[in-house]
């Protein structure tokens, strides 16, 4: 296990490595990036000054070393619009993303288990076909129009929930404000339903299939008649000896499944004004805030590079056939 | 009875996909002849008219209702099944041919540059994709054609992989051992013997990467990353349409939503489809 545990985590930090390259040249992409930072009436003079300023005179090779250097200290530039760190912006708008996309991957999971499993229990009929068209459907649906519809359904027509908006729950528990959390928590909960559906939708509709699929292949198994031979209750056989094992593709794909959701937060977040990551970028991309994205889109993808880390490692230490490979 | 509804299922879908997407091509070929009005023509006295809203004269102008401009929404819908086709395709092509390219050359060659080629691709998986496309389209510019580059180069990941794997298995095969023994170069072994044999599984990828592409595209048009204002386009229609839905003008959102979906969902049924045919191993498991 050890010596798995350090070979994963050197991929990883090659990973995270290269992540840090392709956002960097990202910027240089469409030749020298000081332009997106002046104003369209700089004078020549005033563009000099800034590329100094910037560090974008400098050879390539320096200012990638200088960028990563940054990045250890935490440190990714000024953010244009909000004049501060725009690491430290970033991480302000982060405990509302976390609630939203903890709540959605929950939904996601807690869900798609028990709709694959009974589809699979009951392959072939009425049942297994309408759980597979949902599951078609809501991977052929956007996401943000999906939320639109939940906005138009459940918030304009019926009314019965709050259509935008969020109530703190992680900022005043980081805060150590324990009892004000504890007051928000119904409110928050209400308004989090529709945006965390909306994200859930996808998610959901891909592991359900997925852990159907998985479910059918593991209950051919000779396992599985022994444990029925024994005269186990179904109910025993389907979750223990069953399940237990279609278990490990599932996790894998939990941890692929956090990058379409942190995706889906961009579009989702703003479509229910949500104040999190994912609006800040919306508002950054249409005041050309640069750095601002950048800081958000290294920050969330080495979110995602550790998350599916950790979920490598709890695969190898459920299934120790892959450490072994 | 049961067998029925399975066959029924089966059959009676992939066609309907395929109708949907004729349906859409055609739309995107034929959009002047179709459309009803030119889709950038703004009226403001009948701006956000309800769809079916007869005028003064009693005739329906709009039958799918108009914009906050006094557009024909739809005219804009028809028009913006170019910009999904052009994309989805051009994209599709791009990613594919890339991607199966180094796959091929991967799985054939292996040695330094395959381990590269699957390394870079590691990096690449451990982004979300729409993240790195959001910030290369904030660098470049938006435009089709940035929209295109990003999302076909964006896509060569999922074909290269399948090529390599595809091709390490039919490497083994005896008839290519025999191309190799009498003196074919790899060239020809790789185009008449490795070739044909993977093209199947890539197919089916591309037909369910096609609806991923879409839903990307509209993604990305919705932020504004995608083509002008000026050009209509299915994802920017949505995304005008979120200023209309707090007064309750559904149809501006509820229609190009519509038209996205059941473009993706055909896609998927296509895929679906063609995974069964294809590879009949794969039916068994669902």
């Amino acid at each position: 296990m050890i010596a798995y545990l350090i070979r994963r985590l050197l991929q990883g930090g090659l990973v995270v490595l290269g992540v840090t390259v392709v956002t960097f040249l990202a910027l240089h992409l469409g030749g020298d990036p000081t332009y997106l930072y002046v104003s369209e009436r700089a004078s020549a003079g005033d563009i000099a000054a800034a590329r100094a300023a910037l560090g974008f005179d400098q050879p390539l090779s320096v200012q990638y070393l200088r960028f990563l250097a940054g990045l250890l200290h935490g440190d990714l530039g000024t953010s244009l619009t909000y004049k501060t760190g725009a690491m430290g912006v970033v991480m302000g708008f982060f405990p509302a993303t976390i609630e939203l996309t903890l709540s959605a991957m929950l939904l996601a999971v807690g869900l798609s288990i028990p709709l694959g499993v009974l589809a699979a229990l009951h392959r072939g009929t009425p049942l297994d076909g309408g759980i597979m068209v949902l599951a078609l459907v809501g991977q052929s649906v956007p996401s943000f129009w999906m939320g639109i519809m939940f906005i138009l359904f459940f918030g304009l027509g019926l009314q019965w929930l709050p259509m935008s908006g969020h109530v703190p729950v992680l900022a005043p528990l980081l805060a150590g404000d324990v009892g004000q959390a504890v007051r928000n928590l119904p409110q928050a909960a209400l308004h989090l339903i529709l945006p965390a559906v909306t994200i859930a939708f996808f998610s959901l509709a891909r592991n359900s299939r997925l852990v159907r699929s998985s479910m059918l292949e593991v209950l051919e198994q000779d396992y599985v008649r022994t444990a029925r031979a024994k005269g186990l209750r179904e109910s025993r056989v389907v979750i223990g000896h069953a399940l237990r094992n279609a278990w490990l593709p599932v996790v894998t794909m939990i941890g692929l499944e956090f990058g379409f959701l942190l995706g889906g937060v961009v579009v989702v977040e703003t479509i229910f004004a949500w104040p999190g990551v994912g609006r800040m970028v919306f508002n950054a991309i249409n005041q050309r805030d640069i750095p601002l994205v950048q800081a958000a889109v290294v920050t969330l993808s080495g979110v995602f590079v550790g998350l599916n880390l950790l979920v490598d490692l709890l695969y190898a230490w459920l299934d120790p056939r892959v450490r072994l490979a | 009875m049961r067998r029925m509804l399975a066959r029924l299922w089966r059959a009676k879908f992939p066609i309907a996909a395929i109708l949907v997407l004729l349906a859409v091509t055609g739309a995107a070929a034929f959009a002047p002849e179709i459309a009803p009005r030119d889709p950038n023509r703004q009226s403001i006295i009948a701006r956000l008219a309800p769809p079916l809203t007869p005028n003064r004269q009693g005739r329906i102008d709009f039958i799918l209702g108009s914009d906050g401009l006094g557009r024909d929404i739809a005219s804009r819908l028809v028009y913006g099944a170019r910009v999904t086709i052009v994309v989805g395709l051009a994209a599709v092509l791009i990613g594919g041919a890339l991607g199966t390219l180094l796959g091929v050359l991967a799985g054939y060659r292996g040695g330094a540059a395959g381990a590269v080629i699957m390394r870079v691709a590691d990096i690449q998986l451990a982004f979300p994709f729409i993240l790195l496309a959001i910030m290369v389209l904030v660098v470049l510019g938006p435009g089709l054609l940035n929209l295109i580059l990003v999302l076909g180069v964006g896509q060569w990941v999922t074909y290269a992989r399948i090529a390599r794997a595809q091709t390490l298995a039919v490497s083994q095969k005896e008839y290519v051992e025999a191309a190799r023994a009498i003196g074919a170069r790899h060239g020809r072994i790789l185009r008449c013997t490795v070739l044909p044999n993977i093209v199947a599984p890539l197919i089916v990828v591309a037909s369910f990467n096609l609806a991923g592409v879409i839903l990307s595209e509209a993604a990305l048009s919705f932020l504004g990353l995608g083509v002008p204002p000026t050009v209509p386009s299915w994802g920017g229609m949505l995304a005008e349409s979120r200023d209309q839905l707090l007064a309750g003008r559904w149809w501006m959102a509820v229609l190009p939503g519509l038209a996205i979906a059941l473009t993706a969902l055909s896609c998927n049924v296509l895929g679906d489809w063609l995974r069964d045919e294809l590879d009949p191993r794969l039916k068994e498991a669902g």
